[in-house]
């Protein structure tokens, strides 16, 4: 079983991934080297609380992402409409030397129907109970997360 | 994205919030493959449904919408999501 491990803080779990869009080609099922396509690193916060995976406008802007769909969220000021966008998750098992580099991903096999997260956040993609729920995650007391997949 | 797709988009979600007390019993949590405002079919796959999509609508007018009653939650990050409409 694949797995990515990291660091926690006490307050958060940062992972770097890639998102890769999966709404406008048909063979990602069979082909992980079409699914490599335009790999890029992201900044992603493992939120247990979020049903849905989410990506910030950035992360939209920079794949160029087309919504497949619009999502309700439940928020704070009530439910907001957001686009929905589909796309892989794929988890890098080092972190990447540059911003090209596909050698060391591991890709998610599940699309993900994800929602757009507008506002400034110091992070790029909510990791959630979506992705979360296909694999096994351990925090641990001693400042590490695994998850495996 | 071309205002085609979005209006597109608007349509297929009311339709289907419209057509949701009958198709939550047999389909909830399926999607829903939706053009003009009618259901084309359900996949219980997202990823399903997008290929079907893109293989018999060449010009892209389409949506997938997923059968579901509730908002989803977005945990502590709730207040990153603000209430306009995209």
């Amino acid at each position: 079983m694949p797995s990515i491990q990291g660091n926690h803080n006490g307050r958060a779990a940062i992972v770097t991934i890639a998102i890769i869009d999966a709404a406008n080609y048909n063979n990602h099922k069979a082909s992980d080297d079409r699914v490599l396509k335009g790999a890029f690193p992201f900044q992603a916060l493992i939120d247990t609380g979020a049903t849905r995976t989410m990506i910030a406008t950035r992360v939209v802007t920079r794949l160029n992402l087309q919504p497949v769909n619009k999502l309700d969220f439940a928020g704070l000021g009530g439910v907001s409409r957001r686009n929905g966008y589909l796309f892989h998750v794929a988890f890098y098992k080092s972190p990447p030397a540059n911003a090209s580099e596909v050698s060391n991903i591991q890709v998610f096999k599940k699309a993900i129907n994800g929602g757009e997260l507008s506002g400034e956040n110091t992070f790029d993609v909510l990791l959630g109970m979506d992705v979360l729920t296909s694999g096994n995650l351990h925090i641990n007391k001693v400042g590490t997360f695994r998850f495996l997949f | 994205m071309n205002h085609a797709k979005n209006d597109e988009i608007d349509r297929n979600l009311e339709k289907l919030l419209e057509s949701l007390p009958d198709l939550i019993p047999e389909h909830e949590g399926q999607y829903a493959l939706m053009r003009h405002g009618n259901i084309v079919d359900f996949f219980s796959d997202a990823l399903d449904a997008q290929i079907a999509g893109n293989q018999r609508f060449a010009d892209s007018i389409f949506s997938i919408q997923c059968v579901q009653e509730r908002a989803d939650q977005l945990g502590y990050f709730s207040y990153a999501v603000d209430t306009r409409k995209s």
